[in-house]
């Protein structure tokens, strides 16, 4: 007997899970109604960390039905991808933190006018206008 | 302009890391550590106005195995963001420097900081004939640990052995080997135990004290609650077979295959507080009860002389298969109430929300 024939079943561990849904879901699309109407009259962004709750796979699959997609798709390079969607209720975002592989490191549900990782920030668009100017040396010099 | 006197915002920038790849790391930490999500901009703002921390991270007497852990992270184009954010000014395994140039460093580190440096321990340390059975460079370790954990701003202990004495404090400790804080009394302590203990805590730790300039909350034993306040059972995924009664009677038999609960094969995940079960090992590739052993409850002091690894827990008081299965009919009931326990720790945590 070799060890090729010793049959080998791999646990994938905490897989697909339940299809069932816990009725963390339906709580939670409460909680997104009231940070909407909250953002709709003014209100901070609100950020829903959906990693850290113990939802099954049938409440994500609910979620992700019920908040269907909506105009804007973008995939973001820093650090590895990040996905961002716009689901069918504008101002509520999916955010998907992802690590080598397309590994999820942490995802979100974000309320407000535009995920805080899309934007273009501050101090980097401070650095991009002190480096513009450099591009005019460079045709200046192919001028000449 | 020196090094030290660039914030870390300033530092990453003249790296070309944007902007978003340090939000992006936030997010993770903060995930990790149920630290509320819409937290993370002012986090990573608080993160970018500090400086780099210098750290002197001293092996005693160790095996290398935390080093291997904490050099193998979960993502590692975000891990290796926080080599950005300290200045290791001392690690003996990971540096080029050997002998009295190395030697050097330390002192050179430790004048230059006095009382900022953050210390970073793995290995127990000696108290028996004057610490003399682990020595480096003609000092014993416990001189060492005196001296350096005099100016240190805070320690970390990493791995059981630092924390509690671990692997060479097991019966009968011929070196009287002790973890740091019964040497050190005077100084803000944090244990990361674990055998070895999780790469992501420690980011975690680093993170949070220079984002906070604090160590963050720890339970009785100095660990971070945000790791170490739940324990393996209470997230595992085997946990709804222990819930129905469904155990393991010997690795190869018919539960075994069906990855039911290995509590009846000496599993300690019950009474063992880490965080393998969400976070696991090796770019989250698996950890020790998906692989079809128990939990050795490895981040637990004196977990190499508790009643050995495959003895179940319930041995001692029930040892029968009745007692189990009423365990099991308490483990129900348990398991509700610890998860509404976990959900108000995590609350206290987040602040409520």
């Amino acid at each position: 007997m070799s060890l090729k024939d010793i049959p080998v079943k791999l646990d994938p561990g905490p897989g697909p899970g339940s299809p069932e849904t816990t009725g963390l879901a339906v709580a939670l699309l409460r909680e997104i109604a009231d940070h909407l109407l909250a953002v709709s009259q003014g209100g901070e962004r609100q950020v829903v960390e959906l990693t850290n709750l113990p939802l099954s796979e049938g409440d994500l699959q609910l979620l992700e039905a019920k908040l269907g997609r909506g105009e804007v798709e973008a995939r973001i390079n820093a650090a590895g991808p990040t996905e961002v969607f716009e689901t069918a209720f504008p101002g509520v975002w999916w955010v998907r933190y992802l690590g080598e592989g397309d590994r999820m490191i942490t995802q979100q549900l974000e309320i407000g006018t535009v995920p805080v990782i899309l934007e273009a920030h501050e101090e980097d668009i401070q650095a991009s206008a002190r480096r513009f100017p450099s591009m005019f040396d460079e045709l200046d010099t192919n001028h000449h | 302009m020196k090094e030290h006197d660039l914030t870390l915002g300033e530092e990453l920038r003249r790296q070309g890391i944007s902007r978003r790849s340090f939000l992006k790391f936030c997010a993770g930490v903060a995930s990790s550590m149920a630290i509320p999500a819409a937290m993370v901009p002012a986090m990573a703002d608080s993160l970018a106005q500090a400086r780099r921390q210098p750290a002197i991270m001293m092996a005693y007497q160790e095996c290398t195995g935390c080093l291997e852990s904490l050099t193998r992270s979960f993502a590692p184009t975000l891990e290796n963001l926080i080599f950005n954010f300290i200045s290791l000014d001392f690690q003996h395994a990971l540096q080029a420097a050997a002998g009295d140039q190395a030697v050097e460093a330390i002192k050179t580190s430790m004048k230059e900081n006095w009382g900022k440096y953050l210390l970073l321990v793995d290995g127990s340390i000696p108290l028996n004939d004057d610490g003399i059975y682990s020595v480096s460079h003609g000092q014993s370790h416990l001189d060492s640990l005196r001296e350096l954990g005099e100016g240190a701003a805070a320690i970390v202990s990493i791995g059981t052995c630092a924390s509690f004495g671990g692997i060479g404090a097991a019966s009968p400790n011929p070196t009287g080997a002790v973890g740091v804080d019964q040497i050190i009394t005077d100084k803000p302590i944090l244990n990361v135990p674990g055998c070895p203990p999780m790469p992501e805590v420690m980011t975690g730790v680093l993170t949070s004290f220079l984002a906070f300039g604090a160590l963050p909350e720890v339970d009785s034993l100095k660990r971070p609650r945000a790791f170490f306040g739940d324990t393996i059972h209470d997230r595992c995924y085997r946990r709804t077979f222990y819930d129905q009664g469904k155990f393991a009677d010997s690795f190869d038999d018919e539960g075994a295959r069906n990855g039911w609960c290995l509590y009846k094969l000496g599993c300690k995940g019950p009474i063992t507080h880490n965080a393998c079960a969400t976070l696991k090992f090796n770019e989250g590739v698996s950890w020790p009860i998906q692989s079809g052993h128990g939990c050795l409850g490895c981040s637990e002091p004196n977990f190499w002389d508790k009643e050995g690894f495959y003895k179940p827990l319930s041995a001692g008081q029930w040892g029968s298969a009745e007692g189990i299965a009423a365990a099991a009919a308490a483990g129900v009931a348990l398991g509700a109430v610890s998860a509404v326990m976990s959900r108000r720790n995590q609350n206290k945590i987040s602040g409520g929300k």
